[in-house]
């Protein structure tokens, strides 16, 4: 009951959110296709919102994933060195004076380090899950190293169009939500079909091989598909940090269930949480956006440290 | 049968083993015994473990070229601890996830008086060992290594996992890893003892408890007193 009142008033929150923003509108112009009042939402800040709530919804979904694959409450998209690998791309994109396609060069970093995992795997003959973790957080270091030798490179207007797509925006194009729907569709479809390897994994690996389930190769293909769509995702909006890592803990701590089931909460309240951040962002600053990252990080840190704490 | 064809690793040496009946593994601490059991049941990998099925028990099948599914059909390792590393999965859930058979658990888990854990998602040392003895049955498995499944429980649930050892009909073969040596003597199974990583004795109960080979294995460690073993402290 509880959940349904809260799941009703989030929604209404989104679809306020179409509403507000510089440009004040007029409601009664809505219903009349060729005002501007009806273009503004139409065209601009509905894919912006859609766009907004499928990002959330991958990143908070691929935390969940991460964490459980890895039993590790830390572990999030960027724990693999996937999205820095994707950051890296985009700035070499910039720098090469190939901006226009530094979204493929975002998606070419994130693939490239998720196939140096995998050589590494198979090459390997201890790569277990913890040489991964530590390989991924040390390949991040790397690649914030990278971006400091590109950022030292470039002139001042690719540090500035650098500098701002390290911070995350949600300036999404029309053209963008299909891919991130994409993204979106195979990550829950994902999710749904591994979800019994998933519950076994939470209890233990060695349960899940005695049950007869193949988890080192279920784990390969969940991680391998995630990091795919966060390379779609980070190439888009840049590097969004903090929703992945926070909001299956958030949701867990709230529905007290084990996270296997959660994974229709994780994925809205994470689309709908980005929703509304990215609404203040766009709002509180009068003339500017706020950088998304930092309204992610000053609304979601309050709430999480005090679920941390309240127990 | 199960068998495992001249094994090695970082403690085992040279490990030949032919399992057709229950068998209870016994031996020093160190020894090898819980390795033994994971290398058995391919929690460590190996290709040297082979089962074979009545009456062709010369067509050995590597247990490594078996699909995962058949595998877990043929072989169950139950672990000293309960270990669940998402707090919130509950024990029907645990025991659910056992139900690779698609068959009705509820009978079980009446018959183990544990209905009450089924919605919890902790419980005490005790209960688990119930928990996990209801997976055993539940998943039921050709072959079952339990591994000390008596380790840190009091008498009274002592008691009660032997009675649901002993008495329990489902399990075609029960191998018992254990430092218990009135439950070995009780359960009365065909004997293995591993010092440091070898066999030096594999042959029934009756062979194991005479006196003289207690004598060589243990010295004066133990002594039997009105027809229970217990340890000369």
């Amino acid at each position: 009951m509880m959940k349904t009142f809260w799941i009703l008033l989030t929604l209404l929150l989104a679809l306020v959110s179409l509403f507000v923003g510089q440009i004040e509108l007029d409601v009664a112009n809505l219903l009349d296709r060729s005002s501007m009042d009806y273009r503004i939402v139409v065209e601009l800040r509905l894919p912006r919102a859609v766009g907004a709530f499928l990002v959330g919804g991958v990143l908070a979904l691929s935390g969940m994933l991460f964490q459980s694959i890895f039993r590790n409450a830390l572990a999030s998209p960027y724990t693999l060195g996937v999205a820095s690998g994707a950051s890296f791309g985009v700035a070499v994109a910039i720098v090469w004076g190939y901006a226009t396609l530094s979204y493929l060069f975002g998606f070419l970093g994130a693939i490239s380090t998720l196939l140096i995992h995998l050589l590494f795997s198979m090459r390997v003959r201890y790569y277990d899950k913890d040489s991964m973790l530590l390989i991924g957080i040390a390949m991040s270091f790397f690649y914030s190293a990278g971006l400091m030798v590109v950022l030292y490179m470039s002139n001042l207007q690719q540090n500035y169009a650098i500098v701002r797509f390290t911070m995350g925006s949600l300036d999404i194009a029309k053209q963008d939500v299909w891919a991130l729907a994409m993204s979106a569709l195979a990550i829950l479809a994902l999710t749904k079909h591994y979800q019994k390897d998933i519950q076994l994994m939470l209890i233990s690996y060695d349960y899940a091989l005695l049950k007869g389930v193949n988890s080192a190769k279920s784990s390969t293909i969940i991680l391998s598909i995630v990091s795919v769509a966060m390379g779609v995702v980070v190439s888009i909006v840049g590097p969004i940090g903090f929703v992945g890592l926070t909001i299956p803990h958030i949701i867990q701590r709230i529905y007290k269930q084990s996270i296997d089931k959660l994974t229709l909460p994780i994925f809205y309240y994470g689309g709908l949480f980005l929703v509304v951040c990215d609404t203040l962002s766009r709002t509180l600053h009068g003339g500017a956006n706020i950088p998304i990252g930092v309204v992610t990080s000053i609304i979601g840190v309050p709430i999480f440290v005090y679920l941390i704490i309240k127990r | 049968m199960l068998h495992l064809q001249n094994y090695s690793n970082f403690i085992l040496q040279n490990i030949t083993l032919d399992i057709s009946s229950h068998l209870a593994i016994l031996g020093d601490n160190g020894a090898g015994k819980s390795t033994l059991g994971r290398v058995l049941c391919g929690l460590i990998k190996s290709d040297k473990v082979f089962i074979s099925y009545p009456p062709m028990y010369s067509q050995r099948v590597n247990l490594n070229q078996i699909a995962f599914r058949d595998r877990a059909k043929s072989i169950n390792y139950i672990p000293a601890k309960l270990d669940i590393y998402d707090k919130h999965i509950t024990m029907r859930e645990y025991l659910e996830l056992s139900n690779i058979r698609g068959m009705d658990s509820e009978p079980i888990i009446r018959d183990l008086k544990i209905d009450h854990l089924m919605a919890k998602t902790h419980t005490s040392l005790g209960e688990a060992s119930l928990v996990l003895m209801a997976s055993a049955l539940i998943h039921g498995a050709k072959y079952t290594i339990f591994d000390e499944p008596t380790a840190n429980l009091d008498p009274k649930r002592t008691i009660q996992i032997f009675k649901l050892l002993q008495n329990d009909t489902t399990l075609k073969h029960k191998i018992i890893i254990t430092h218990d040596l009135n439950l070995a003597h009780r359960l009365g199974y065909d004997i293995l003892y591993l010092q440091e990583g070898k066999i030096i004795f594999q042959d029934t109960c009756e062979a194991f408890f005479e006196s003289d080979n207690l004598k060589t294995i243990f010295g004066d460690a133990i002594i039997k007193q009105e027809g229970f073993y217990r340890v000369n402290i």
